[in-house]
C-alpha cells in the first residue's frame, strides 16, 4: 500500500532523481507554468503523493499544504477537486492537521461543501472529519454544517448519505443534530446540494 | 439503487489518458488525471468488459489471487457493451481490492480487456465508517513511528481523535461477520433482477497468501515487481498436467509434476511415448493435447549429447555390444523408475541418466587408454581391464 524507504532508494538508483527533488520540480512547474492543464496535472500528482505518509516531510518542507489550501479558492473546479483531495489525503497526520487548522483550513473546506462536483463534496466531508480535534470541533460542527449534513443524509447518492450519516452519528452530539433539525424545519437558507445525475 | 443503475456513475467511466505530460513526469503506464483518496477507494469493485462466455469462475479465481473475495455477482442490468458483462466483486479487505484493481485494470482476459473501478456506492454506513477508521489507524501507525524517531516524544494522536476511534478500532475485526448479515437483511444496493447464484460455490479461497505468516496486518499480497500481475510462484497457465490425472492414465509413462520444474539441461520436455498418440486428445479432463511427434527445435538445437535411448519413444533395441547392454540395464532401470506405479519424478530419471552418462564417459576413457581392440587385456591395462571385465558381467 505504501512505499518504504528502501523501496524508494531501490527505485531511484544511484543517478536518479530522489523523491524530494522530484516533488520540488513538480512544485516549481506548478508555480512557473501558465497552462491550466499542466497545473491540474501537477496538482493531481501531488495530491496522489499525499496519500503516502512517507512523503509528508517533503510536502511540508515544500509548502504543498498551502498550495492545496490556495487551490480551494480557484475558479477551476478541477483544481478545487484535486486540492481538497490532497488535503483529505494528508489531513490525518498530526503536524499537517495543525498546519491546516492554523491557516484557516476549516472555513475553506466548509466552502467546498457547496461545490457542484460530487467528489469535491465527498472529500470535503471526509476532510472535516479528519480535522476534528477538541479545539476545532465547535467550528466544524457549527449549525450550518450540521444542517447541510442533514440534507446530504437524505440524498439518493449513497456515498453522500453514508458519509453524512457517519459525520452526524460520530462527530456531532445529539443536541447539535436536534437543533439543526429544528432550524431546518423553519428556514431553508443554507448550503445547496451538489448536482446529481439526471434520471432518465 | 435502481436510479444509479440507469445512469452510469462518473467514477465508473474510464477517463481519457493524459497525453500532454512532459517527459520527466510521464510514468511507465499511461494514466488519466485523477486523484484517489479514501473516499474513492472501496472494498467493492466493478469489473466491466468481461466476455460473456461463462468465465465467472476464472474471473473470480483471478481476483481471489489478491485477497479473499467475499461475494460476487453478475450485474445484468448494468449497461455493458455487446457480448460483455459487468461483475460486482466484494473483497474482505480494502488493501486486497486496491492491489486487485491496480493489477487487473486494463488486463486482457479471455479476449476482452477488463475495466476495473471502485464501487463505493455499494458500501453500507458501517462499511464507510470502518474504511475511514482503518485509514486513521494506518496513518497513525505510520506517523507515530516517525515522530518517535525524529522528535523522541511519545505521540498520542489518539487523544485528539473523537470518540469514533474507540468504536471503529474495536469494531474493525468484529463487525466483519455482522456486515454480511446486515447486508443481506436490509441493504439492497443491487437491483432485485440480479441473478443470484444459489448453486455456485463460495468464491475460491486461494490461500497462497497467509496473513498469519506476515508480521504486519497491513501487508498486502506480494508480486514479483510493480509491473508483475501474479504472485510469486503462481502458475498462471490455463491447463497444466496434474499428477492425479496422469497417474490415472496408465499410458502416461512419464508424468511431469510441473512443467516449470526443470529436469536439468540434459533433458527436454517429457514427452510420452509414441504409442499413445491414439488418445492424444483428452477433452474430458481438459489436459493439453499431446503431440509426441513434436519436439521443440530448441531442444534439438541445444542438444550437445545424443539423447538417451527411449527419449523419443522408440522401442529399445537388443544390442550385442556389452557396452550397450549396460545402457539397456540402465534403460530398464529408467523405465522401471518411470513407471507411474512407483510414483516417478523427472528428477529420478535425471539422476539415472547422469549416472549412466558418467559411466559411459569413464568407460570410454578406460577403453581408449587400454585400446578398444584388446579385450583380452594386456599387461599394461590389466588393472583397467579388470574394471571393464567387472563391468561386463
Amino acid at each position: 500500500m505504501f512505499s518504504s524507504q528502501e523501496y524508494l532508494e531501490k527505485k531511484t538508483g544511484q543517478s536518479g532523481v530522489g523523491r524530494l527533488q522530484y516533488l520540488q520540480s513538480l512544485v516549481t512547474e506548478f508555480q512557473d507554468t501558465d497552462k491550466e492543464d499542466c497545473k491540474e496535472q501537477v496538482l493531481a500528482n501531488l495530491a496522489n503523493f499525499a496519500y503516502d505518509p512517507i512523503n509528508y516531510e517533503h510536502l511540508r518542507k515544500l509548502n504543498v499544504i498551502d498550495m492545496f489550501l490556495d487551490s480551494l479558492t480557484e475558479e477551476n473546479e478541477r483544481l478545487v477537486e484535486f486540492g481538497i483531495g490532497g488535503l483529505c489525503n494528508l489531513a490525518l497526520d498530526k503536524q499537517n492537521k495543525e498546519h491546516i487548522l492554523a491557516n484557516g483550513g476549516v472555513d475553506l473546506v466548509i466552502q467546498c461543501l457547496s461545490s457542484r462536483n460530487e467528489e469535491t463534496v465527498l472529500n470535503a466531508i471526509t476532510t472535516l472529519m479528519f480535522l476534528t480535534t477538541p479545539a476545532s470541533k465547535p467550528a466544524i460542527t457549527r449549525l450550518s454544517v450540521v444542517e447541510c449534513m442533514l440534507r446530504f443524509q437524505l440524498s439518493k447518492n449513497s456515498r453522500l448519505s453514508n458519509l453524512a450519516t457517519v459525520f452526524l452519528e460520530d462527530y456531532c452530539s445529539r443536541q447539535q443534530v436536534e437543533e439543526a433539525r429544528q432550524a431546518q424545519t423553519g428556514d431553508a437558507v443554507g448550503i445547496s446540494l451538489p448536482a446529481e445525475p439526471q434520471q432518465t | 439503487m435502481a436510479a444509479a443503475m440507469d445512469k452510469v456513475a462518473d467514477h465508473h467511466k474510464q477517463k481519457q489518458i493524459c497525453a500532454s505530460r512532459p517527459a520527466y513526469r510521464q510514468g511507465r503506464r499511461d494514466r488519466a488525471v485523477k486523484v484517489y483518496t479514501v473516499n474513492q477507494e472501496s472494498r467493492y469493485l466493478l469489473v466491466q468488459g468481461v466476455p460473456a462466455i461463462g468465465v465467472s469462475e476464472d474471473l473470480v479465481k483471478r481476483f481471489a489471487l489478491y485477497g479473499a473475495v467475499q461475494e460476487y455477482r453478475i450485474l445484468h442490468e448494468y449497461p455493458a457493451e455487446e457480448f460483455t458483462q459487468a461483475y460486482w466483486v466484494k473483497f474482505d479487505r480494502l488493501q486486497a481490492a486496491r492491489v486487485a484493481k491496480r493489477k487487473l485494470d486494463e488486463y486482457s482476459f479471455f479476449g476482452g480487456v477488463l475495466h476495473v473501478s471502485y464501487a463505493p456506492e455499494f458500501e453500507t454506513v458501517d462499511d464507510t465508517r470502518e474504511k475511514l477508521g482503518e485509514r486513521r489507524i494506518l496513518i497513525a501507525n505510520k506517523t507515530r513511528g516517525k515522530d518517535q524517531r525524529v522528535k523522541q516524544q511519545p505521540v498520542s494522536s489518539q487523544q485528539e481523535r473523537p470518540k469514533v476511534q474507540a468504536s471503529t478500532s474495536a469494531s474493525t475485526s468484529q463487525t466483519e461477520p455482522s456486515h454480511g448479515n446486515k447486508y443481506q437483511e436490509g441493504f439492497q444496493p443491487v437491483p432485485s433482477e440480479v441473478e443470484t447464484f444459489p448453486a455456485l460455490p463460495a468464491p475460491p479461497q486461494y490461500q497462497w497468501y497467509h496473513p498469519a505468516q506476515h508480521q504486519s496486518q497491513w501487508d498486502i499480497p506480494k508480486v514479483a515487481s510493480k509491473q508483475g500481475v501474479f504472485p510469486v510462484g503462481y502458475d498462471a497457465r490455463l491447463s497444466v498436467q496434474t499428477p492425479n490425472a496422469s497417474q490415472s492414465n496408465p499410458r502416461h509413462k512419464t508424468p511431469p509434476d510441473n512443467k516449470a520444474e526443470d529436469s536439468g539441461p540434459l533433458f527436454g520436455p517429457q514427452l510420452p511415448f509414441k504409442d499413445q498418440s491414439g488418445d492424444s486428445k483428452e477433452g474430458a479432463t481438459g489436459q493439453d493435447v499431446i503431440r509426441p511427434d513434436l519436439v521443440p527445435r530448441q531442444v534439438m538445437a541445444g542438444r550437445k549429447r545424443p539423447a538417451p535411448p527411449g527419449f523419443f519413444g522408440e522401442a529399445l533395441e537388443e544390442e550385442k555390444d556389452s557396452k550397450e547392454k549396460d545402457e539397456e540395464e540402465e534403460n530398464d532401470e529408467v523405465q522401471k523408475t518411470s513407471c507411474p506405479d512407483t510414483g516417478s519424478s523427472s528428477m529420478n530419471r535425471t539422476a539415472v541418466f547422469v549416472r549412466q552418462k558418467m559411466r559411459q564417459i569413464s568407460q570410454t576413457r578406460t577403453l581408449s587408454s587400454s585400446g578398444r581392440s584388446s579385450k583380452s587385456g594386456s599387461s599394461s591395462s590389466s588393472g583397467s581391464s579388470k574394471d571393464t571385465t567387472r563391468r561386463r558381467i
